[in-house]
């Protein structure tokens, strides 16, 4: 490649950083404060990108329910605690399935549940996630109970099905086996299905059921087969709910840890920048503008990912990852200088090449163990920390993107205009010097 | 300016790693050693700490007080003022608030811990007595309302207690996944570099974590759910600088093997004291600097001044200034010392070991026949 077309790609593709770049950074903080923008006469709504980040409830607040548990009909205290501690859990997973990771379910008393979901703000959009628990039976001709939603019924979820939406149950091992005898026992008999005893729907059996799945049909529309669905799913915790109060709640935290929290990660990434700058002058500055990149990419990841609420770990988390975005530089810039150090006869680009090239193993080898780690909590962690090991997963590959090939395109840039300045990469040794 | 850096710049010193290798293992084993008699000395009766550990609502439970005003202002021009009655009762009583918020247009929420002056009140015989003291609370934040805005208000206070907000179940699960998590970290280190950097680097993470609970213990910050994410950080954190360093060794070492050797080191006598002080002071900058910048950031947290930022913060910092130590002093160490032992035995042979430059006729004659007899 000529010098002067090296010249005009690098200029382009570095206009073009910049522009997108800047038009990034512009749509995540309204500058005027408002929900809209103005082009010409007309004010143009827009959600900005920062306010499509879910908060938790130490940051943002939310509401709070109390639920009176029915615990009438457990012979023992034991046996009630047992059934209060699976309902929570329930109610955990069920918000958690809906994105309200950091939602907080807990015991209060002898008889009550206290659940906390960040982000919300009315009774309805509340009640809507955990729904009004509703009584599922499938019973058969004589009306002899066959299942109920309460023991057999896993999970209830709203599907597509010939042409309009249903309902479909998938249950329990136990569920799956009273269905498949059921079923068995009733072939050619209708088996009737009854929310909070109401009849829904009599369907007539042709086969023995064995796989645990049932289908609830009724030409229903997409709102309302999803509301039955998390009626019934409501309905398959082992203790009877009841609504007894709801409240808005203010964030935990007080109102001024999230401004803090930001403030720290605007002066970090302001240190950062500096600190790479002065120690590795142009390659530095190379970094400073990845650094930049990353800072705007997380912010829509965090914005665009599900299951992403942000909490005062998850904050820091972030504030963290600034941090180690430049790690991977640092070794990077380190090797380059390893290629120049008593070799000063090496030509710039060809250190910069080789000195990503060895460094590679182990930024990638680094990553890869902490990816590791994100993964197997993503898995095998409660909800809390999955939530806190999404955003970190998050964090670790756009910063190894960012460092490894952002930088890298960067630095190829500068070295367009300019690729012989020790002064300017910071390539000047003592040994140099002396060899001067 | 540019003396600060040369300074920095280390290279030039070879850090005399692998010679103190033992002295390294002293200043970890003192900050445990400190931690088990602050927490010993916190423990006992008498003292205002309730315990071992500060451990917090999240893992211990603790009770939630809802108070609720109508016919005056609760949480308008007065919340300052009505939350500071609130907080004076509660203390008044042995117990400290810990979270504060408001509900509604006319609630304030506080919860405090079960522990009433150092002792503890979570234990189900207890729970009749923390009933009663609640109930006191409530009737008494009711008169203080009372009496402060007139009779005419209507003032609702209920304390309750709540179970552990972070279930035993959710700590298990925590202990669990970042188990797993180490396991798998140690088996991908041993199987990209070898089997003792796998064990090294897992013994750096141990020491990590325990350095920072260590520390938590010392200073009595909070053990919460934050807590428990500051340390998958540092697990997941840490390594990385662990890896720098044996990444540079890994270099090192192929470069000193003789080709097709495979694992073994053919005719070579490693000189391990000097692999392993070369490769440490030659990352030593990178491994400071990746650290700074990352310390940067996190110290900027903990200074801005919000209490529950900096209690989350600390830890970190600990955990990061623990990870600097331990892979730049412990992994390679170890390293070192379980190479030695694999290729000279553990036999102590200072002389074979330490004996610079490897490839000399002598030493190759030596070697061959030893591999013969072998």
């Amino acid at each position: 490649m000529s010098n002067n077309k090296h010249k005009v790609r690098a200029a382009i593709i570095l206009s073009i950083l910049i522009v997108v770049v800047i038009a990034m950074a512009l749509l995540i903080v309204p500058l005027n404060g408002e929900d809209s923008f103005p082009i010409g006469k007309t004010n143009y709504d827009f959600y900005w990108v920062s306010k499509t980040i879910k908060l938790g409830l130490d940051l943002e607040g939310g509401m709070y329910a109390i639920y009176e548990a029915d615990l009438s009909g457990f012979s023992s205290a034991e046996e009630a605690s047992v059934a209060m501690q699976g309902t929570i859990a329930n109610l955990e997973s069920l918000l958690f399935s809906k994105g309200y990771t950091e939602a907080v379910v807990t015991q209060q008393g002898n008889n009550s549940i206290r659940v906390e979901v960040p982000s919300v703000s009315d009774t309805e959009q509340l009640i809507s996630l955990i729904g009004d628990p509703a009584d599922l039976e499938f019973r058969d001709a004589e009306g002899n109970v066959l299942i109920k939603g309460n023991q057999h019924l896993e999970s209830a979820t709203a599907v597509m099905y010939e042409g309009s939406y249903a309902v479909s149950l998938q249950f329990n091992e136990e569920g799956t086996k009273e269905f498949a005898t059921a079923t068995q026992n009733n072939i050619g008999k209708a088996i009737s299905i009854y929310i909070n005893n109401e009849l829904v729907i009599s369907p007539t059996v042709n086969a023995a059921i064995t796989d645990g799945n049932a289908v609830i049909t009724g030409n229903y529309t997409y709102t309302q087969a999803n509301e039955l669905a998390v009626k019934i799913n409501a309905g398959t915790f082992a203790v009877k709910l009841t609504p007894k109060q709801t409240s808005t709640i203010s964030p935990t935290l007080g109102q001024n840890a999230l401004q803090y929290g930001i403030l720290a990660g605007l002066i970090g990434i302001a240190v950062v920048m500096t600190f790479m700058v002065v120690v590795y002058r142009g390659l530095g500055l190379a970094a400073s503008f990845a650094l930049l990149i990353y800072t705007v990419l997380l912010i829509y990841a965090l914005a665009i990912v599900p299951w992403v609420q942000l909490t005062l770990p998850g904050i820091a988390g972030v504030i963290l990852s600034i941090g180690m975005a430049v790690d991977a530089n640092v070794i990077i810039f380190e090797r380059i200088k390893d290629e120049r150090r008593g070799k000063h006869t090496v030509a710039i680009p060809t250190a910069v090449k080789s000195g990503f090239k060895k460094a590679l193993s182990a930024i990638i080898d680094a990553n890869i163990t902490t990816i590791i780690g994100a993964i197997v909590m993503i898995i095998f962690g409660a909800t809390a920390i999955q939530s806190f090991a999404i955003t970190l997963l998050i964090g670790i590959i756009l910063s190894m993107v960012t460092a490894i090939f952002v930088t890298r395109l960067i630095i190829w840039t500068f070295t367009a205009f300019n690729d012989n300045s020790d002064l300017f990469y910071g390539l000047r040794f003592r040994d140099m010097e002396e060899d001067a | 300016m540019k003396k600060l850096l040369s300074m920095l710049d280390v290279r030039r010193h070879n850090i005399p790693v692998y010679q103190n290798r033992y002295y390294w293992f002293i200043a970890p084993l003192v900050v445990l050693l400190i931690a088990l008699i602050c927490g010993t000395v916190y423990s006992t009766e008498g003292n205002q700490y309730d315990g071992f550990a500060n451990v917090g609502i999240d893992f211990k439970g603790g009770t939630v007080l809802t108070v609720e005003m109508k016919g005056a202002d609760m949480i308008g021009a007065n919340y300052e003022k009505n939350l500071e009655m609130i907080e004076t009762i509660v203390e008044n009583n042995g117990a400290k608030v810990s979270t504060r918020q408001t509900s509604g247009t006319n609630s304030i929420i506080v919860r405090y811990p079960n522990s009433i002056n150092g002792q503890n009140y979570n234990d189900a015989s207890k729970t009749e007595e923390m009933i009663a003291i609640n109930q006191r609370i409530s009737e008494q934040v009711t008169a203080k309302f009372k009496e402060t805005y007139g009779s005419a208000v209507t003032v609702n206070a209920g304390a309750e207690m709540t179970n552990a907000t972070a279930s035993s179940e959710l700590i298990k699960k925590a202990f669990l996944s970042v188990g797993i998590a180490m396991l798998l970290m140690m088996i991908y280190t041993a199987f990209r570099f070898d089997f003792f950097s796998g064990i090294a680097a897992l013994a750096n993470q141990f020491h990590d974590i325990l350095m920072m609970l260590a520390l938590v213990i010392i200073f009595r910050i909070q053990i919460n759910s934050s807590l428990i994410a500051g340390l998958i950080t540092i697990v997941g954190y840490s390594i990385n600088n662990t890896i720098v360093i044996f990444d540079r060794i890994r270099g090192e070492v192929k470069l000193l093997k003789p080709k097709g050797s495979g694992r073994g080191w053919g005719n070579v006598r490693p000189d391990f004291q000097s692999i392993v002080n070369t490769c440490v002071s030659e990352s030593l900058t990178r491994s400071l600097f990746t650290s700074l910048t990352t310390l940067f950031t996190i110290t900027i947290l903990a200074c801005v001044g919000v209490q529950s930022l900096t209690e989350f913060a600390l830890p970190i910092i600990f955990g990061i200034l623990a990870g600097l130590y331990s892979a730049i002093f412990l992994g390679p160490s170890l390293w070192g010392m379980m190479q030695h032992a694999q290729v000279y035995g553990t036999k102590r042979n200072p002389k074979s070991s330490f004996k610079k430059g490897s490839t000399s006729k002598a030493d190759q004659m030596i070697a061959r026949k030893k591999s013969k007899k072998g």
